[in-house]
């Protein structure tokens, strides 16, 4: 069933809190954590989670069509290794 | 089948699951994002779990349920597909189409060895994961593994004649 709209999204305040002190101090660093059930907010875009796997944190930059879906979206409890084919430009 | 196999580099395709059909098709667990790569692929090499290898020359390639089917050269039957129940299938290096300038597969990457921007030795590339987010680098250092996010703010150079990544070591990446 999905969440009540009334309530808003759930989003976890410590990672509100740490976002909001880093983008103060206009500094870089990686926010580990558990909360994947967090909702990723516009004030999230351009950090860089370590969002818990289960077994490992699982680097995650966020952009700004992530917005509204969860942390844990990003990070897969089963790692598929394939797509070697994928090609990226320098 | 062409059964001169040579050492070469390879490039991983995927894994024969079974035989589909009776013309000797088999259906495999494909690694590729896109089987497009194959258009330009003649031969593909066979390496089958008791060790052995062989190449198989490629003559057919479609989708069907999610799945690739692909159909060889000299095999005809189920029999002879059933036969490469097991084989992990590649393509050699040098048959792949050639890339556009300063583009590289992901796979490429394997091997590297990563720095940091101080020059301190971080790790050897291991793998990489594409990720929903982005891709990652499972890069194994000293006695640990670290995960590093192939984005622009995180890696500095990848320099491809030395085999060498260079990043920048954001606070936290290292933990």
């Amino acid at each position: 069933m999905a969440r009540s709209v009334r309530k808003g999204p759930y989003v976890s305040d410590k990672l509100v809190r740490k976002v909001e002190d880093l983008s103060k101090s206009k500094k870089k660093k990686v926010i580990k954590t558990w909360a994947r059930r967090s909702t990723i907010t516009p004030e999230f875009v351009g950090h860089t989670f370590a969002v818990h796997n289960g077994n490992k944190f699982i680097p995650v930059f966020v952009s700004e069509n992530m917005v509204g879906h969860k942390l844990g979206e990003f990070a897969p409890t089963r790692i598929f290794r394939g797509h070697p084919d994928k090609k990226k430009v320098v | 089948m062409v059964q001169n196999v040579s050492e070469r580099n390879s490039f991983p395709v995927g894994t024969v699951l079974k035989g589909l059909g009776l013309k000797g098709d088999v259906k495999i667990h494909s690694l590729l994002e896109d089987t497009e790569i194959l258009d330009g692929v003649h031969i593909l090499i066979a390496s089958y779990p008791d060790g052995r290898t062989e190449n198989l020359e490629l003559d057919r390639v479609r989708a069907r349920g999610g799945k690739v089917v692909l159909g060889f050269k000299g095999i005809k039957d189920r029999a002879g597909a059933d036969a490469l129940r097991g084989a992990e299938l590649s393509i050699a290096r040098e048959d792949l189409p050639a890339l556009a300038a300063g583009e590289y597969y992901l796979s490429d990457l394997v091997g590297y060895t990563v720095l940091s921007d101080d020059g301190i030795f971080i790790g050897v590339v291991k793998d990489v994961w594409d990720l929903p987010a982005n891709e990652v680098l499972q890069v194994i250092g000293n006695d640990r593994e670290v995960l590093v996010p192939l984005i622009d703010e995180v890696i500095k150079e990848i320099r491809f004649g030395d085999q060498r990544i260079v990043i920048t070591v954001m606070e936290g990446l290292l933990d």
